[in-house]
């Protein structure tokens, strides 16, 4: 039992550190400002910020306001329609600590992620890595710097979206079902809403935007010869993004945790 | 002449010798390999995308086995390569690929990169279109588009892998006669057309033909 928790506590730890890896050296291959590389990698970086925050922004409002809706009637099923204090404490945490940050990495897991894992896997397939790369264009720099900007970049846009989406969705049940008014509302939610729990938020996303970004990209570059790797390499690259997702989000939430108490 | 390129006891599959052979500057030279898979396999072992399971290639004077990616990637700057499939990145407009190189090596205008770019399509005979991704065009659109890719950079040295492949007579008249004339716009240019197609002998007969399929030795 110890050994099996020990095998996979060491492979969790192998696998963060390779995605950090991947991360840094994209990082690291960042352009100069006398670069002239920079316009070709801006616009991949503003493609991706598209295809990844624009064209998901309709999911994640009606996922929102769904979330929004259902949170604040089973929040004042259980405290009472007029104790907007603590109902508006009860949302903040779950929506802006957790389900905002979460729900907005999975939404962007499920649509982008596999995007990338198979638009990579295909290019490997094709020998346009090879190609790019025989233009003197690091891969790192045209293919997995921008991506990972841009994922994240759109990871934390839709996830402020999402929370003020889901703050809207509840005030309209509430308004509608139990008479809160505008005032009464938003005074519950900003009273919670500090700039730690912000922090804690765009933290979380930030992370997760990375993390997912750099374990689609290292899937779809690890695609070999064949075609029926493609799938298999999104599949892979989409459960070890919602495995680290979850990871890191309660790593995140106890080191917030750890910094209140401290 | 500057040595360009370097072969020397190198093994490729499909090749039973160990074969050797140098291209200076100004050199125009067809290596004739067994089959196209050799052609690619030995375009990327020339430019340092795979390394050599024996033998040695030296790039620019360098074992490309010693030199770090960077290393490669600029001396890859001074190459031209022109795929056989056109090597063309999937996500990218025809015109998108065709200035990729330009707009990412170069300080080069908006202005002045429509008009190189557009100034050597005509010359390569190209009516294809160019807001099109590379899916939506014929082989020989894309082969026209590599090459002019290629060229666009003025490179050093031009690699042709299995450069007519697809093509109708007309559009191999052309392209060779461009490629004829890309040669000599510069002397220290060298131009390597790296094929199966024995063919290519009769189109360009200045050309030295090295028969890799013997092992042969310069």
């Amino acid at each position: 039992m110890i050994s099996t928790l020990g095998h996979w506590v060491l492979s969790l730890v192998i696998s963060l550190t390779s995605l950090a890896k991947i991360i840094v050296v994209a990082f690291k291959s960042f352009p100069g400002p006398l670069n002239p590389g920079r316009r070709p990698i801006a616009q991949v970086f503003l493609k991706q910020v598209y295809f990844t925050g624009f064209e998901s922004l309709k999911i994640v409002i009606i996922i929102s306001l769904a979330i929004g809706t259902v949170l604040i009637t089973q929040i004042i099923s259980l405290v009472g329609a007029g104790n907007e204090s603590l109902i508006g404490k009860v949302f903040v945490w779950v929506v802006i600590r957790e389900l905002g940050p979460l729900l907005t990495a999975i939404i962007v897991i499920a649509r982008s992620g596999t995007a990338i894992a198979t638009e990579l896997g295909f290019m490997k397939i094709n020998g346009e890595i090879d190609s790019i790369e025989s233009l003197g264009i690091p891969s790192e720099q045209y293919l997995i710097l921008p991506r990972i900007i841009g994922v994240t970049t759109a990871v934390i846009v839709l996830t402020i979206y999402f929370e003020i989406f889901s703050i809207l969705g509840a005030f309209l049940v509430a308004s509608i079902g139990w008479h809160v008014s505008l005032e009464a509302f938003l005074q519950g939610i900003f009273s919670t809403l500090t700039v730690m729990e912000l922090s804690v938020s765009v933290t979380k996303s930030l992370f997760f935007g990375l993390f997912l970004t750099a374990a689609c990209c290292r899937h779809g570059l690890a695609v070999g010869k064949s075609t029926t790797q493609i799938p298999q390499a999104a599949t892979r690259g989409v459960m070890q993004s919602l495995f680290l997702v979850f990871i890191l989000d309660g790593i995140i939430t106890f080191a917030s945790l750890a910094f209140r108490n401290s | 002449m500057t040595e360009m390129i370097r072969a020397e006891n190198l093994s490729l599959a499909g090749i039973s010798a160990a074969i050797s052979f140098a291209i200076c500057g100004g050199d125009m030279i067809i290596l004739l390999t067994p089959k196209d898979e050799v052609s690619a396999s030995l375009t990327n072992l020339l430019i340092g995308l795979e390394k050599p399971s024996s033998g040695k290639i030296f790039l620019f004077g360098f074992d490309t086995a010693a030199r770090s990616d960077q290393e490669l990637r600029d001396a890859r700057r001074r190459i031209g390569i022109a795929y056989g499939s056109g090597g063309l990145v999937s996500n990218l407009k025809a015109w998108e690929n065709l200035t990729l190189p330009l707009y990412y090596h170069q300080h080069l205008s908006h202005e002045e990169i429509k008009t190189r770019g557009l100034s050597l399509l005509g010359r390569l005979g190209y009516t294809g279109k160019l807001m099109d991704l590379p899916g939506n065009l014929s082989l020989s659109q894309k082969k026209i588009i590599g090459v002019a890719r290629a060229m666009l950079i003025a490179p050093d040295m031009i690699l042709y892998e299995s450069p007519v492949s697809g093509m109708d007579q007309e559009e191999k008249n052309n392209f060779f006669k461009i490629a004829e004339e890309f040669h000599r716009e510069n002397p220290d240019r060298s131009s390597v057309f790296i094929t199966s197609d024995r063919d290519v002998v009769r189109y360009l007969p200045e050309a030295v033909v090295v028969n890799l399929t013997k092992g042969r030795i310069l």
